[in-house]
């Protein structure tokens, strides 16, 4: 039996892109140059390493659920390492997505006082945000897609907007040379890269719910290169724009990059603002987008109907482990956490699982 | 009948969601536009005194601290707001107000004490660094506006020949706020003369002084009624190194091939007034050349522009005196290029980025010469320059 038991839960391929996009963007877009800034004018490089490298992770994933239609990643691992350890795996991921909904909001929070409301207390705006996300997931993964397509339209004319407004002020000579640092930087760069990729996990929920499971890869692949474009377009602009020096001390490099925006035709006050934005709807739907996948595992894997029951009692979790980090020292650990809780979390999804599948199919079916 | 019932309560609910959403949202940070200060300008000198006692003060002059004295131009908006029986007209355009302290955070809080407004600075315009503090170093500069996401990036710097303060006190006729005067003639005035340094936002500021390179910032010059934007000041090593004059901020545009913008003014030979040549655009090319060892740079520089004067009986559109004019303002700027290009080296300051268009072409030569560029390489490289020039228009006389 699936996940997806009425026809109105099933999303198309084209909603599935989309999903994919906001949940890596969401998680860490307006850090992102902060990840690969140690390989200087090169971490476009490393963005495009770390990116075809997060697509192929994705495509094993992928291709390994189709043997299981219908089914997230909270049901099929039981069949191929038994109930008990299929369980465990799925509370893993519960608990990254924990984890992952957290620092987003507070990522989210941190910036909004940052760069909008000072004085506004941060709990006040975490409830608020928190609130607007269970609603929305209290509706289910048709309300998730759908505002995926009300938002996309929006941030793609922002985000050319922003980068058409960015060309006076970019001088791409700062990129050269090209990869002349040697392949050191570049590799830890890939690596740490990685940091701005991981959001693409929710494609073992969300699969399952797919009208055409074949398209699921292709639509997965389209969200995934349409971020590490997103992406390697902002980090060669943030250094034409900024240098490189310059973007290396920035905790927030991508309102900085726009709010360095100075167009000679009008003036534009507070450019950033654009860009927050961009940066809140794609946040936003990266935290419910979690916040669902959470709910969803959970109530798989203790046997509920639905995950309705469990938005709720989740909030105060989430919350509270926003709340935790003193400042983004504290969330940089937390970053630290799920980064490495996602690598291995790739490993075992990406290789270890689809092997064990080929040889269960061998020897003949998943008994 | 139910259903109409249900609709109703629907209604019902809607109404109420209207009401409570128009009656209980509010904002936290809510400020009304007249309680805010609009800083405008920002300038900094040197404190000749220490200020009075307060906030950590004593503690950080126990230290070697620097003590800045900072000053802020607030515009006063009603001074612009027209009409009501001519009463704008005695409102002052703007107040200026001043404080002493070793943290640009806590100087902007220490005004605090006289100001009865809370000071907004997304629109600072203008930042003026006196000579002095130029001089003694440009650290203080670095993290303040950058930390702070509440001060605008898009304001202009510049470097003031003397007391910082000076320029933001200047009463111009025609622009009453003096940090927009100051700020619309760098912004302005850089696509149509060549004789002050490239303009630099704050963006360009930080760049420049955390690459370590050196770089030049416009050199303003205050007087009574106006100012004067001429010339450049060299930084390097975030430090005041020495002036480039007019023709050499000229000079440089010429070589970074940054807003090549002015009209240059010659006199070919046989031709007994002067011609004007008046730059459309121009693209300049640095090549370095490595031969066994040693590092040299070709300097093209590529012009197109226009005949916009020519005094004297003869007709200027004739193809020898055409030719013999775009010699002349081809060697003109050659000699101009070069004479700038002996002052840096004077000052030992790359600021044109030779270094940099050396570490393009070849980083590995780039990685042995880097620590000793500046003092023992740079001064000593040769440099030669080529202009070559061509007319495109020549007025509407023979």
């Amino acid at each position: 039996m699936g996940a997806a038991d009425q026809p109105g839960d099933r999303i198309s391929s084209i909603q599935l892109s989309l999903l994919t996009i906001f949940a890596i963007m969401g998680s860490n877009y307006l850090v992102m140059p902060r990840m690969v800034a140690s390989a200087g004018g090169d971490g476009w490089l490393a963005l495009i390493v770390g990116g075809v490298l997060s697509v192929l992770v994705a495509v094993s994933i992928t291709r390994n659920q189709l043997r299981f239609p219908g089914e997230t990643l909270a049901q099929y691992p039981q069949k191929l390492v038994g109930p008990f350890l299929g369980k465990l795996i799925a509370l893993w991921v519960a608990a990254e997505f924990v984890l992952m909904a957290a620092a987003g909001l507070r990522l989210q929070a941190d910036t909004i006082k940052l760069f909008l409301l000072n004085q506004t207390p941060m709990d006040v705006i975490m409830v608020i945000m928190l609130f607007t996300a269970a609603y929305a997931v209290l509706n289910g993964i048709q309300a998730l897609a759908r505002l995926s397509q009300v938002f996309f339209p929006l941030i793609l004319a922002l985000l050319i907007f922003i980068f058409l407004l960015l060309q006076t002020s970019a001088k791409y000579q700062e990129l050269l040379p090209v990869a002349s640092g040697g392949w050191r930087p570049l590799a830890s760069a890939s690596f740490l890269s990685w940091g701005a990729y991981i959001g693409f996990g929710h494609i073992g929920l969300t699969m399952a719910f797919l009208q055409k499971p074949r398209q699921g890869t292709m639509a997965i692949v389209r969200g995934q290169s349409a971020v590490i474009l997103i992406y390697v377009v902002t980090y060669i602009l943030a250094v034409a724009v900024l240098g490189v020096k310059q973007l290396q001390g920035l905790l927030f490099p991508v309102p900085d990059l726009v709010r360095a925006i100075e167009f000679p035709v009008f003036r534009i006050e507070r450019a950033e603002g654009f860009m927050l934005v961009v940066w809140l709807l794609a946040s936003y739907m990266a935290l419910i987008i979690g916040f669902w996948g959470v709910a969803l595992i959970l109530s798989q894997v203790f046997g509920f109907n639905k995950h309705e029951p469990l938005v709720y009692p989740l909030l105060p979790l989430i919350f509270i482990l926003a709340r935790i980090p003193a400042n983004p020292l504290g969330l940089q650990v937390i970053g630290g956490l799920i980064f490495v809780s996602a690598i291995l979390l790739a490993f075992i999804f990406g290789a270890i699982l689809p092997a064990i599948a080929f040889f269960k199919e061998r020897r003949g079916g998943y008994g | 009948m139910g259903s109409g019932r249900r609709q109703s309560n629907r209604l019902l609910v809607l109404a109420a969601a209207l009401s409570l959403m128009l009656s209980l949202t509010a904002c936290w940070d809510r400020l009304d536009i007249d309680r805010r200060a609009f800083i405008v300008g920002i300038a900094l000198d040197r404190a000749s005194k220490p200020p009075e006692a307060g906030s950590g003060a004593e503690a950080a002059l126990n230290q070697e601290g620097r003590w800045l004295s900072v000053s802020y131009q607030i515009a006063n908006p009603a001074a612009f707001a027209g009409g009501e029986g001519g009463g704008g007209g005695e409102a002052e355009p703007f107040s200026n107000i001043s404080t002493t302290s070793p943290s640009l955070f806590a100087a902007g809080r220490e005004i605090a004490t006289r100001l009865d407004l809370i000071p907004d600075f997304e629109h600072v315009q203008l930042v003026v660094i006196s000579e002095e503090v130029a001089r003694e170093g440009l650290e203080p500069m670095l993290d303040y506006f950058q930390r702070n996401a509440r001060i605008s990036r898009r304001a202009q710097v510049v470097i003031a020949k003397g007391e910082a303060m000076k320029v933001l006190a200047v009463k111009s006729t025609h622009q009453p706020l003096s940090s927009f005067y100051v700020a619309d003639i760098v912004r302005q005035s850089d696509t149509r003369t060549g004789h002050f340094s490239p303009s630099i936002d704050m963006t360009a500021l930080f760049q420049g002084l955390e690459s370590g390179a050196s770089m030049v910032i416009p050199r303003v010059i205050p007087q009574e009624k106006e100012v004067k934007v001429a010339g450049g000041a060299v930084i390097r090593d975030h430090h005041l190194a020495g002036w480039l004059g007019e023709a050499e901020a000229e000079g440089l545009r010429w070589l970074t091939g940054q807003e090549i913008a002015g009209a240059i003014t010659v006199r070919p030979p046989g031709v007994s007034g002067v011609d004007t040549f008046e730059v459309f655009r121009g693209k300049t090319d640095i090549r370095p050349e490595l031969s066994n060892g040693s590092v040299s740079f070709r300097v093209v520089i590529n012009v197109t522009g226009d005949l916009t004067e020519h005094q004297g009986t003869q007709p200027a559109a004739t193809k020898e005196h055409v030719q013999r004019f775009a010699g002349e303002v081809a060697r003109t700027i050659q000699t101009e290029v070069l004479a700038t290009v002996d002052k840096l080296k004077e000052f030992e300051a790359d600021a044109v980025g030779f270094g940099r268009e050396l570490e393009k072409k070849s980083p590995s030569a780039w990685k042995q010469l880097k620590e000793r560029w500046e003092q023992e390489v740079f001064p000593t490289v040769p440099v030669t320059v080529e202009a070559r020039v061509r007319i495109n228009q020549l007025g509407l006389r023979r």
